[in-house]
């Protein structure tokens, strides 16, 4: 039987580390103490500096000893995908990276990378909150100090009250090189898109379940605890717009999916965007100009990119940036549905 | 009632979905073309009853208010733009019911020809569902993650999806299918059905035969999480050839009985045996 193949997982790419080698963590010891000493390492190079005239007047004091690191937990990690029966070849890897929680500047919409792996409802859903409401990530993620995360999600029942659900991973992931295969940060050494994409794979039972795409809406609401709605781009325009525009006013999040990737307009390099795919809303504006006002769309491609690199060379987009804008009669004629959340 | 349907199914030689209407309907007449029932819908009043005659029909439309939507089974066609669901229910609160319908060409991320999305009640009575696909996420024909949904005498033909050739649900939605047929749906995840996370369903007097996917489950796969699973029955149903499947770690339970399965059926992990099953 013919499978469908028909989800946009991210195109693989090398990814360039792109911590300062001087703030790199000299020499961590391979093995579970890996988080814990990197975070320790990182730290001075991120503190603040201050000038000289503003330095503490009191006498310095000396560092007491410092207690051992706990023990790290290892827990049992959710399988990776399959793609007509067979396993990814990604295999599990202990973080000797030294990579840590949140890097220099916390959670940004711009961390968030989708990998291998066709779930960019996933992706762009996290990308969406970390946009309108970062802290529902933060207070969503528990550090255990041991290696692990413990992650809460919300369920929705039938009534539409929300039951949270607490979901504990390690930091072990798939990679593929050196480099997380799925879910990864923009910031080589940043782990929150990776553990809320494990954390929900475990919730789900494995990466294969969140694998064969899903829904961005469902996403937002596992994060938030408020319900999700879709529109489609077919009907009222008017009324969509004026619901976007709320959205944006008051900072809730929203996503975009694109419709059949057969279609021509989605093979259009120039177009930039890529069928059966997810995308983040990150708001809409309307421009004056002149007498007319202009209607524009920002969105961004959770790849990290907005093109395939083919297709940023066929076009000359050197910059290739995650994030573009649309007129909203363009965003209208490329996307298929807007899911709103809360 | 289900007596009954099956009584003039054997005397005019109907089938799920070829049901003629006994009765004429009585409502706002609509005429065949594109968007003319986009546009009757829009000014229907709430509770309002629209007559669709025989003819194709150029559909995508948002239902927001209460309404029926009747047809000339196997004449009136709603076929889909290719930009989303032919009929998409997204609002609470609202009680829509469909009859004799068929539903063609839709393509849309979830729910090609259907999708509902809300606490509200979807009421399917001899309708067709065919060559509709889902190409993201599933549901090539019908997508619900919420409310309740009544399907009787339809069919299913021919649909594709990712997840649920035919039909996916999810999240919490109440599922009924009686004296309905799933025939040549595929998807990589339940051939003709998926059913996830914390839906319950029942299917009744369902025939499901030639339905495909690459993993166990061409008639139905259940996936939960760790939080919750589905709940499917099957009563008086036909597998034919086609397997019921689960996920692993975290499937779904579902009760077969009075039904003739194949004979590895009812070992299947999460299949519990409620008697009265023919293996063949």
């Amino acid at each position: 039987m013919q499978t469908l193949q028909t989800k946009q997982a991210a195109e693989p790419q090398k990814v360039t580390p792109k911590v300062d080698v001087a703030r790199k963590p000299a020499a961590l010891t391979p093995g579970a103490q890996g988080f814990e000493a990197g975070r320790a390492a990182l730290s001075p190079a991120s503190a603040p500096l201050k000038p000289a005239s503003m330095a503490p007047q009191a006498p310095a004091k000396t560092d007491p000893v410092k207690a051992p690191p706990p023990p790290q937990r290892d827990l049992p990690d959710p399988a990776v995908v399959k793609k007509d029966g067979v396993a990814d070849p990604y295999a599990y890897q202990k973080n000797t990276r030294g990579a840590a929680l949140y890097g220099t500047n916390g959670v940004q919409v711009s961390d968030v990378r989708q990998g291998a792996i066709g779930d960019c409802f996933l992706a762009a859903a996290l990308a969406a909150v970390a946009g309108t409401n970062p802290s529902a990530i933060t207070g969503a993620i528990k550090d255990n100090g041991d290696g692990t995360y413990t992650v809460r999600f919300y369920n929705l029942d039938w009534s539409g009250s929300k039951k949270a659900e607490s979901i504990t991973v390690d930091a072990d992931l798939p990679m593929n090189g050196d480099a997380p295969a799925y879910a990864k940060s923009t910031e080589s050494l940043e782990l929150w898109p990776s553990i809320l994409e494990k954390a929900y794979a475990q919730w789900k039972g494995s990466y294969d379940a969140i694998g064969h795409g899903g829904n961005a809406g469902d996403v937002m609401e596992a994060l938030t605890g408020e319900r999700s709605r879709s529109k489609s781009t077919g009907g009222d325009t008017d009324a969509l717009w004026t619901r976007m525009k709320e959205a944006t006013e008051q900072k809730k999040p929203m996503c975009a999916g694109s419709g059949d990737k057969d279609d021509a307009k989605y093979k259009d390099p120039k177009a930039g965007v890529y069928g059966w795919h997810a995308y983040t809303v990150l708001g809409v504006e309307e421009k004056k100009n002149g007498d007319t006002t202009e209607k524009l769309v920002k969105l961004r491609n959770p790849w990290a990119v907005r093109r395939r690199s083919a297709d940023a060379a066929a076009v000359g987009d050197a910059e290739n940036k995650a994030e573009f804008t649309l007129t909203y009669a363009e965003f209208r004629r490329l996307y298929d549905d807007v899911y709103f959340n809360g | 009632m289900l007596a009954m349907w099956l009584l003039w199914a054997a005397v005019v030689g109907a089938g799920p979905g070829e049901n003629a209407r006994m009765t004429p309907c009585t409502g706002t007449p609509v005429a065949p073309g594109a968007g003319t029932l986009a546009k009757a819908v829009a000014s229907a009043p709430a509770g309002a009853t629209l007559c669709l005659a025989a003819g194709e029909y150029v559909a995508l439309v948002e239902i927001e208010r209460s309404v029926t939507l009747i047809g000339v089974a196997g004449r009136t066609v709603l076929k889909g733009t290719g930009r989303g669901s032919i009929l998409g229910l997204h609002e609470d609160g609202l009680d829509v019911r469909l009859e004799g319908l068929t539903f063609t060409g839709g393509v849309a991320r979830q729910g090609g020809a259907l999708a509902l999305g809300a606490q509200s009640r979807l009421n399917v009575t001899d309708c067709t569902f065919t060559g509709n696909r889902a190409g993201e996420y599933g549901g090539g024909a019908l997508f619900a993650n919420r409310g309740e949904l009544t399907v009787s005498g339809c069919r299913f033909e021919g649909n594709r999806g990712v997840q649920g050739g035919a039909v996916l649900l999810d999240g919490v939605v109440r599922a009924r299918f009686e004296g309905c047929a799933f025939t040549g749906n595929q998807a990589e995840q339940g051939g003709a059905v998926r059913a996830r996370e914390g839906a319950m369903a029942t299917f009744r007097s369902v025939t499901f035969g030639g339905n495909a996917s690459p993993v166990p489950g061409s008639a139905l796969r259940v996936a939960g999480s760790s939080s919750r699973t589905p709940t499917v029955t099957l009563e008086g149903c036909t597998l034919g050839a086609d397997t019921l499947g689960a996920d692993e770690p975290y499937g779904g339970q579902v009760r077969v009985k009075d039904s003739t399965v194949p004979k590895d059926t009812l070992t299947v992990r999460g299949v519990v045996d409620a008697g009265g099953n023919v293996l063949k």
